[in-house]
């Protein structure tokens, strides 16, 4: 099948099978930056946003993504030239470690803070309930995402 | 306390924008172009050996290019286990056996156009078995009629004790003084069994390689590995390639805890590569990173102390018990482990024996785990600490900090357990476990809360405390490397093969170069783990990067800082002992005159007796001071259900001079969040015929962010005078005290002691319900 | 392996006569039907153009069209709702995010944190297709077969004052629930008029608890003996995730007595 899809704002021509998942079409496509840890939808190491939500990639099928609907993924909020705020306060904080689990919980916090700017620890850990990550225990990405609300809110 | 300018500074990792922004790359963000897809075919049974394999189906398939098994493979014992050479674990595997050791053990590798074809490919292979009665139960491996699951031809490349008739992977004993008088000047005996089960790391990347023939026609692995140089070694050796047309690349890995120190996968993608001379794919899928890969290695830890009334212990006996599973890789050396780092914490004790084996059952694989039998050994220590202060009405933290080795104090221990050889005789230069076990009761209000059984409706609460030291790194058995050259703006490239799997290894290892060098940070460009072209490193494991490759690095920055020096001299016409670095510069105190780094780099390129300043240096450490940690738990047991719920964890860690505070905290907090997981809600669930149930991350429960409970860490630092600046290891030890801390919790709330994890709601219960009808 | 043929309907009726053909599925949120074995499916249709994912309120009814997510419904409605309180740690975030009514009830697990909030509340379904029309989602899951060519567009229940509980019985916050127990409540000033309770995850995949419900009516929260409850509750709980069935069953009976006087006590 053939589509055009709206990733980070930019249009691209996918090829894919019908049964194929968008985590395999967006990595065929060049977006490697959308990792895949488990493929059963609970490491959340493949969660792009759709339309501002958080989904993961590995559930969803390519064909059902429509032409009018908006993907991000993490190069799409910041990049190494110019950092989202939230990535910032990632390295900031000490929050990645192998950084495997990273995309996913930037995009998460992202998705988050759009909608509650001002978010309790138990709020951000909630956000993050499909993110895994063992490496960090969570104790300094609660943090990142808390100093990354504050940075945000002084914009 | 030293001032430094950026060592004990929480420098912002070197790799973390690039991970954040998603620019670094994972094994699998490498392109091939006309790649093949490898998909592996394993065993249903747990014991069976392959009569046949008819492959002809597979191969009519459009789109498959081989199949690879016994057959067509050829067959070189070696073992997976990431360690030195000649390795501490038996050659007891093949690349592809006939004999099928586990259900998940490997039949056959199909290697397809595509991964769709792979797939669909796999599914039809012809296998005929004879099915073998399998050996599930590890206390039955050794009895003369149980199923023999190896052979005498399996032994170790070392030499070390091998029994495959009576199913013996590996066997340690050493014994102090006399038990027998030991036990007769006690005033009583406790004797008691724990058992540590099967955990998997869960690495979020699963493992994954990709190899392929350069411009050159050189063979290139791209691995998430641990063990980059032992990768090489084992390739060249299983597939009977010549080392030096190997080269092997660590990318960015998505962590690895134990679980890449294993050279299982490479093997496999490699002979793809180097019979079809095409780039090869070979990445599982989480069900066979659970089932396949390699695991925690269940322990049954006997413990039986004979004890004085005044607490004093007079005789200690270690009675381990360790499940290797179908091979034998770290068999040996997580069995002396369990040893080696736990006995010689109360080294007062005058009378004591270790007496370990590892045997094989029909089970899937245990290899090296964070902890590395240090977890499996605490859960036995700390609670027999619990039940021996409990008898006598002592109070635990004071009876810990009265036993405990001190400064200037040593274990016959270190020298009797090695890992494979014999061990290594040392002092303990710092210890400031009273100060972390201070630390640790007054954040969870011991005293306020132990023994007194604070109830909340159903519920009742308690505390309870564990004690753990580990290592830093294998002396004078473990080697690390590192090269520096200079750059006319004053920057220096620093190659170096310690590997860096999240820990951020790269940072403290620039950390230490530039506090040598008087250097911001960025000034260091850092290219690690590369067979071609960074110097050795064993890899990372046995906590050894900040220690060992730390003094390379320091050694090797040292030798670069006298080149400078002598280049400095030349250019002021000054005496060396006049001269000092500060921020970039040398300066000449006398002459009042300086120089900066730029300046006598372009002096040495370009100027006059021009040379490359570079310097190279190895490190072999002769000692493995430990980091010890306090841990400390408050828990709240649904006295109906058995329900614990976790209500605050304390950690206290002594790692020397902690070279990056933010990083030393990164890795107690992951290590404490994994290891409270081990003890609460992670387990193996097999059937009754071997077969993992769970393999997946919804039947195996790690925790979110979600689930963890209130936590505080500490890094105390203390002065290891054998250390780079100061340091001690940091990244294993705090995974070995939740489980025991927790389960003396759950003692302290509800009298029930549990000798098992995970303490799950219904094994709380049966306990509760046991301890009733007794 | 057949191509599989995706539709995109953009009516109802255009979707009925999808449905007539063989083999075709229905791709809700896709978080289902992404994990399954799609060999013999010759025919996927979304949804996605049907406009089926709004939560229309009013003071005597909630209709939530069947493509809405359990995010959109726990977004929508009042944080007392018993849908809520039942859907706001049923799976993860992303899950959440995709996880549709219609397919929650076309598909029951033993997990489900849904069907039973929707049964106390008397959910009815609205069906497009062959059968169209209105059922109670009771008599819907009765004669499942004989709506597999239909689809639900909406369910609706009465907007009544209540007090409920759920409780999910999971080694982790958002792991798949081993068993719940879903409890509605209505009281007139604190006495019980109605109640309804629900365990998820027996061997009848539903339960229902008539006599403890009888057992509730016109009491207060003074009245209601724990002990009681817990010895009218006898459930064998199912699931390949069970590992001790006695535990369980003795589980239910507690969390059920628990679940009671935790919907009472309101938040």
């Amino acid at each position: 099948m053939e589509a055009r899809l709206n990733v980070n704002g930019k249009a691209v021509k996918v090829e894919f099978a019908p049964e194929e998942l968008l985590l395999d079409t967006l990595r065929n496509h060049g977006f490697t930056e959308v990792k895949s840890g488990c493929k059963e939808g609970e490491c959340g190491a493949c969660i792009v946003l759709l339309n501002g939500k958080p989904i993961n990639s590995c559930l969803t099928f390519t064909a059902a993504v429509l032409e009018e609907d908006k993907l991000l993924t993490v190069k799409g909020i910041g990049n190494l030239h110019e950092p989202h705020v939230i990535q910032q306060a990632f390295v900031d904080i000490g929050a990645v470690q192998c950084g495997f689990c990273t995309p996913g919980i930037v995009l998460a916090s992202y998705a988050l803070l759009k909608n509650n700017p001002r978010p309790s620890d138990e709020e951000v850990k909630k956000a993050m309930d499909g993110n895994l990550c063992r490496c960090t225990g969570y104790v300094k990405i609660v943090e990142a995402v808390k100093l990354a609300a504050e940075r945000l809110q002084k914009k | 306390m030293k001032k430094y300018t950026t060592v004990g500074k929480p420098e912002k990792k070197v790799d973390s924008l690039s991970l954040a922004t998603g620019s670094s790359k994972f094994v699998d963000d490498f392109e091939l172009i006309d790649a093949l897809h490898c998909k592996l075919v394993y065993s249903p049974y747990a014991y069976a050996e392959i009569i046949d394999i008819d492959d002809s189906k597979v191969r009519a398939l459009d789109g498959v290019v081989d199949v690879l098994h016994y057959k067509n493979v050829k067959q070189i014992l070696h073992t997976s286990a990431g360690q030195g050479f000649p390795e501490p674990s038996p050659y007891d595997c093949l690349i592809f056996d006939s004999i099928m050791r586990f259900v998940g053990d490997r039949v056959a590798m199909v290697i397809a156009d595509s991964e769709k074809i792979a797939e669909q490919a796999a599914k039809l292979l012809n296998v005929k078995y004879k099915i073998m009665e399998p050996l599930f139960d590890p206390e039955k491996a050794m009895d003369p009629e149980s199923p023999k699951l190896h052979d005498a031809s399996h032994a170790y490349p070392i030499g070390a004790k091998y029994d495959a008739d009576r199913n013996l992977a590996a066997e340690v004993e050493i014994s102090f003084g006399d038990m027998k008088k030991g036990e007769e000047a006690a005033d009583f005996i406790i004797d008691e069994t724990y058992h540590a089960h099967y955990g998997q790391h869960c690495a979020i990347e699963p493992h994954s390689v990709k190899t392929m023939f350069d411009e050159m026609g050189r063979l290139v692995i791209i691995s998430s590995t641990q063990v980059p140089f032992h990768v090489r070694r084992i390739v060249a050796q299983a597939c009977d390639y010549p080392l030096k047309k190997i080269r092997v690349i660590k990318p960015r890995i998505g962590g690895g805890f134990g679980s890449k120190q294993e050279v299982f996968l490479e093997p496999l993608a490699a002979l793809a590569s180097i019979r079809h001379k095409r780039p090869a794919r070979l990445i599982i899928s989480r069900a066979e990173v659970f089932q396949c890969s390699r695991t925690r290695h269940p322990i049954r830890v006997r413990l039986r102390t004979g004890v004085k009334n005044d607490g004093e212990i007079t005789s200690l006996e270690m009675d381990s018990l360790l499940n290797s599973g179908a091979y034998g890789s770290h068999a040996l050396t997580v069995l002396s482990n369990c040893g080696s780092k736990v006995l010689p914490l109360f080294n007062k004790i005058e009378n004591m024996r270790f007496l370990g084996r590892s045997v094989y059952t029909n089970l899937p694989v245990g290899g090296a785990y964070r902890g590395y039998g240090a977890t499996q050994g605490y859960m036995a220590l700390n609670q027999h600490f619990d039940i021996i202060t409990r008898r006598l009405d002592l109070d635990l933290p004071e009876y810990i900090k009265k036993w405990h080795i001190q400064e200037g104090e040593t274990s016959g221990v270190f020298e009797a357990l090695g890992e494979g050889k014999d061990g290594v005789p040392q002092i303990v230069n710092s210890c400031k476990l009273d100060e972390c076990i201070d630390i640790c009761i007054k954040e969870i209000d011991w005293y306020n809360k132990r023994d007194k059984k604070i109830k909340n409706g159903d519920k009742v609460r308690g505390v309870g405390l564990a004690v753990s030291m580990q290592g830093s790194a294998i002396p004078l058995v473990d080697m690390a490397a590192a090269y520096m050259k200079m750059n006319e703006d004053g920057s220096f490239n620093m190659n170096i093969g310690a590997t860096d799997i999240g820990t951020g290894s790269d940072t403290i290892l620039a950390q230490i170069a530039a506090e040598v060098l008087g250097i911001p940070l960025d000034k260091i460009i850092v290219y690690s783990s590369d067979t071609d072209r960074t110097p050795f490193d064993v890899g990372a494991y046995a906590s050894s990067t900040t220690y060992l490759s730390g003094r390379a690095v320091q050694k090797c920055a040292n030798k670069i800082k006298k080149q400078i020096l002598g280049v400095a001299a030349e250019m002021m016409n000054a005496e060396l002992d006049d001269l000092y670095v500060e921020e970039s510069e040398v300066f000449d105190k006398k002459q009042k005159t300086s120089k900066t780094y730029s300046e006598i780099c372009c002096y040495s390129l370009y100027d006059k007796n021009q040379f490359q300043i570079q310097a190279e240096a190895s490190e072999v450490v002769e000692q493995s001071p430990p980091p010890f940690m306090c841990q400390t738990a408050e828990v709240e047991v649904d006295t109906k259900t058995g329900d614990v719920k976790l209500l605050e964890f304390v950690s206290a860690v002594d790692c020397g001079q902690a070279i990056n505070p933010q990083l030393a905290e990164g890795q107690v907090e992951g290590a404490t969040v994994n290891g409270i997981a081990y003890a609460m809600t992670e387990e193996y669930i097999f059937s009754d015929k071997g077969n993992l149930l769970n393999k997946g991350f919804k039947s195996y429960k790690i925790p979110t962010a979600a689930d963890i409970p209130p936590m505080k860490s500490y890094v105390v630092e203390s002065h290891e005078e054998s250390g780079p600046f100061g340091a001690k290891s940091v990244s294993e030890i705090g995974i070995n005290g939740p489980m025991p801390a927790i389960a003396n919790a759950i003692y302290d709330a509800i009298g029930v002691r549990m000798y098992a994890a995970p303490f799950t709601p219904e094994k709380v219960y049966r306990a509760m319900q046991k301890q009733l009808k007794t | 392996m057949k191509n599989i043929n995706w539709y995109y309907p953009v009516s109802l009726s255009e979707t009925s006569s999808l449905l007539e053909k063989e083999s075709v599925v229905i791709h809700g949120g896709g978080t289902n039907l992404s994990g399954r074995d799609l060999s013999s499916v010759e025919g996927i249709i979304c949804l996605k153009h049907l406009g089926l994912d709004s939560v229309k309120l009013n003071d005597e009814t909630i209709e939530i069209g069947a493509t809405s997510t359990y995010a959109d419904v726990v977004k929508a409605l009042p944080p007392e709702h018993i849908l809520v309180k039942c859907l706001k740690n049923a799976a993860n975030t992303p899950c959440r995010n995709k996880i549709t009514l219609g397919g929650s009830i076309a598909f029951v697990p033993t997990w489900s944190d849904l069907i039973a909030a929707l049964l106390a509340l008397d959910a009815k379904l609205i069906l497009a297709g062959k059968n169209q029309g209105e059922l109670s989602l009771e008599d819907y899951l009765a004669k499942k077969d004989l709506y597999k060519k239909n689809l639900i567009t909406a369910v609706k229940f009465k907007n009544i004052p209540h007090r409920s509980a759920h409780y999910r019985d999971a080694k982790t916050v958002n792991d798949m629930a081993l068993f719940s127990v879903t409890v509605l409540l209505e009281l007139d000033a604190d006495v019980i008029t109605s109640a309804k309770a629900y365990i998820v995850g027996t061997k009848e995949l539903i339960t229902r608890l008539p006599e403890v419900e009888a057992y509730l009516q016109g009491k207060a929260k003074a009245d209601i003996d724990e002990k009681v409850i817990e010895d009218l509750v006898n459930v064998e709980i199912i699931g390949s995730r069970i590992t001790d069935p006695d535990y369980m069953s003795l589980k239910a009976k507690i969390q059920t007595a628990r679940t009671i006087i935790s919907a009472l006590e309101g938040d």
